[in-house]
């Protein structure tokens, strides 16, 4: 205990007073929030690409049964650039349907678009329910936005076209408002709230892994650092005949990366959230926010008796048992990182070396945690699902996409246990390299390859 | 027999897979005697004094420190000794006056042994203030002070110096030379040290062994092996020997 106290003191001094180490803490705080303007651009577009695709087909649920809905249906039907799926009530439309939304003109429709004409009542309102996997990126919902402007304009030149434009004038303009409620596929729930403002909920589901990823990579990359600074400078080969413990030295190794990995992520995650924030008020743009008792959509639904409507914020209450196993996954993430760059570290004979190891490993363990982000984690083959789950890069990244639809699968048991197994054989692969008599036989190995290139 | 000795090498054999680095060696090593292990680079030293460090475990054949098995003793044997690696740096961002107290708080336990060993270790780095410097600051020569007087300030029966004045100039080798010859003998600690410099040897060892491919070719008093031969230098005697070794496998 006594030595592992000496051993931690001295590398958390020996790194923090290294420029090396330092240096790229405050230089990632700069960076990050200018990939965060990077970032937001490339969202807008996104955004844009979404809604600039064409609607090719859409479901229509006529509930009012009236004139003008069957004239609405009828046009729609001539229209050649969209397919139309008719159904007489929503749970069909729901089941048998297979359009990206489902257009409900509700009951009374036609008599509050007759009055709203005259001028004298509030705006009609169509039902719109957006058909999502996922509460992701949600900018799909701005789709559902122009299937309603379709029947907008068979609405608006109606009108043209019966009536004088003047008297008819606000509702030429506007004919029809609309209101989007998403069904969430996997669960089966209506969520009262558009896509863009679920994604403001759901953001912290999807930062959490990159936070966690990048406290492990700087954990990882001082792990290495500092033992092959000990290589370097042939301190370790001292260290090893010193009257310790060889778990003392593997274990003061770890826990000094842990502690200035920790302090020196600080830099990162606050340069992190102001990207966030960037990024989220980027988003925030194309977010609105539904009072259910406001909302044409909900009402409807409770009206036919229709009960599973949840509110965004209970997918954001996740089961203790879901919260539980992303602090232990993390954890695991974040160890099994620390182990990792000590193993790096000792294999290398000196920093320059580790880095060549350590710098192409972030690349990828970013791609996967962005790439399990933006994926339906439903959709993926089970074998595939398993793999991600057992990786500790992965398993927090798709653990937390998991916990939003809330869904437990054996195979996050099973991945746990691996992933475990999986950083318990690194640590004793570790502790195996930390003899001299396996670590000799490699710096030789690696110096006379460089003797031969040499010459 | 082996208890007398505080070093006892019995046939040692060491592999590194095909390559064979000690051919089966033997020799020992007196209690207060500076031991010296001279021969030209690849003869073997480092690996040897790697052996007695408990770092590298041997292929076969018995070494014994102060009658303890080097393999099965080998906790008990790092309370005893100290070792000097080849080459040996330092860690660049912590002062040598902080480097020396790790060490000392890792040995001992009183507050009085950790005082005196962290005193006795600054009089045997010999540099001044310096000591309270970042190590980065130092120079090669005081790089190796420091390590010097971190292996030898914790008083170890046997400390172990592999190459200690190799990449040092010539003034800084001999500050060095004397502060061994100086400090093993006031604090009565045994010494192997190695070295390929056979003028060094001559100077500071009381005993030698001449190794050679994994292999002794001599060793003893070096007064008796220089009059044995008839040389004035361990550089001849050497030089002799290695002819005579040739000679002996080319007939
Ligand atoms: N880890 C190793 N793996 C393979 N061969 C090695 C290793 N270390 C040393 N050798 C070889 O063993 C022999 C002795 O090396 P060494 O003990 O370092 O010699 P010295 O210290 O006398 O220069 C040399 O031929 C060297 O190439
Ligand atoms: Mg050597």
């Amino acid at each position: 205990m006594r030595a592992l106290k000496q051993l931690l003191i001295k590398d958390i001094k020996d790194l923090l007073r290294d420029p090396r180490i330092f240096i790229p803490f405050i230089i990632s705080a700069v960076l990050l929030p200018i990939v965060g303007i990077v970032v937001v651009q490339g969202f807008r577009q996104s955004v844009q690409a979404v809604i600039a695709r064409p609607i090719e087909s859409f479901a229509v649920v006529d509930l009012d049964g009236s004139e003008l809905s069957k004239f609405i249906i009828e046009a729609l039907n001539r229209s050649e650039s969209v397919h139309i799926e008719t159904f007489k009530d929503i749970q069909e439309a729901i089941v048998e349907g297979e359009s990206e939304f489902i257009v409900v003109i509700p009951p009374g429709f036609a008599n509050q678009f007759r009055s709203y004409v005259n001028g004298s009542g509030a705006m009609p309102v169509l039902i719109v329910i957006q058909r999502v996997e996922s509460i992701g990126l949600g900018i799909e919902s701005a789709r559902a936005y122009r299937g309603v402007e379709i029947i907008s304009s068979i609405l608006r030149s109606m009108l043209a076209n019966r009536l004088g434009i003047s008297k008819a004038l606000p509702a030429v303009l506007n004919p029809i408002a609309s209101d989007v409620l998403l069904y969430l596929e996997p669960r089966q729930v209506f969520v009262y709230v558009t896509g863009a403002s679920a994604t403001m909920m759901t953001l912290p589901m999807f930062v959490a892994p990159l936070i966690v990823a990048i406290i492990g990579l700087t954990v990882l990359q001082i792990a290495a650092t500092s033992m092959a600074l000990e290589n370097e400078v042939k301190t370790f080969e001292t260290l090893l005949t010193l009257p310790i413990p060889r778990s003392s030295i593997l274990l003061s190794k770890i826990l000094g990366a842990f502690v200035v990995g920790l302090i020196g992520s600080m830099f990162t995650v606050i340069g992190f959230a102001i990207y966030t924030y960037m990024v989220s008020a980027g988003i925030a743009q194309y977010a609105t926010i539904i009072t259910p008792s406001k909302s044409p959509a909900i009402q409807l639904l409770l009206s036919l008796g229709i009960q599973n409507i949840v509110s965004p914020l209970s997918l954001l209450i996740p089961k203790i048992s879901f919260l539980a196993m992303i602090v232990v996954s993390s954890i695991i993430m974040v160890f099994f990182l620390a182990v990792l760059g000590v193993v790096i570290g000792a294999l290398s004979s000196d920093v320059r070396i580790a880095s060549t190891f350590v710098g192409p490993l972030a690349m990828p363990i970013f791609i996967a945690i962005y790439f399990i982000g933006f994926t339906d984690p439903l959709h993926l083959d089970s074998f595939v699902r398993l793999v991600l789950l057992s990786i500790p890069i992965t398993q927090t990244a798709l653990l937390s996409k998991l916990m939003i639809v809330n869904l437990w699968l054996p195979e996050i048991t099973i991945g746990i246990i691996i992933s475990l197994s999986l950083t318990l054989a690194t640590l004793i692969v570790s502790s195996r390299l930390l003899s001299m008599e396996t670590l000799a036989r490699i710096h030789y190995y690696f110096t006379k390859r460089k003797m031969r290139q040499l010459r | 027999m082996s208890n007398e000795h505080a070093v006892y090498v019995d046939r040692l054999v060491k592999r590194y897979g095909k390559t064979v680095a000690l051919r089966g060696i033997s020799f020992y090593v007196d209690e207060g005697e500076v031991f010296g292990l001279v021969g030209p680079n690849g003869a073997g030293k480092t690996t040897t004094l790697r052996i007695l460090a408990t770092l590298l475990l041997p292929t076969s054949g018995s070494v014994k420190i102060f009658g303890m098995d080097i393999v099965k003793d080998a906790n008990r044997i790092r309370r005893l000794i100290s070792y000097l690696p080849e080459e040996a740096g330092t860690y660049k961002n912590i002062t040598g006056y902080e480097y020396l107290s790790m060490i000392a708080h890792i040995y001992f336990n009183s507050k009085k042994d950790i005082e005196e060993a962290i005193e006795l270790g600054i009089k045997i780095a010999g540099i001044g203030d310096r000591v309270y410097d970042k190590m980065k600051t130092y120079s090669k020569g005081m790089q190796r002070r420091i390590q010097l007087a971190r292996a030898l300030m914790v008083k170890p029966r046997l400390a172990i110096l592999d190459e200690p004045t190799s990449g040092l100039d010539v003034v800084q080798a001999i500050e060095i030379r004397e502060t061994i010859r100086y400090f093993a003998k006031k604090l009565g600690i045994t010494i192997v040290m190695s070295s390929h410099n056979m003028l060094e040897v001559q100077e500071i060892c009381d005993r030698v062994a001449i190794i050679d491919s994994g292999r002794i070719l001599e060793q003893g008093f070096i007064t008796e092996l220089l009059s044995k031969y008839g040389v004035e230098s361990l550089e001849k005697l050497f030089i002799n020997l290695i002819r005579g070794e040739t000679r002996r496998e080319s007939a």
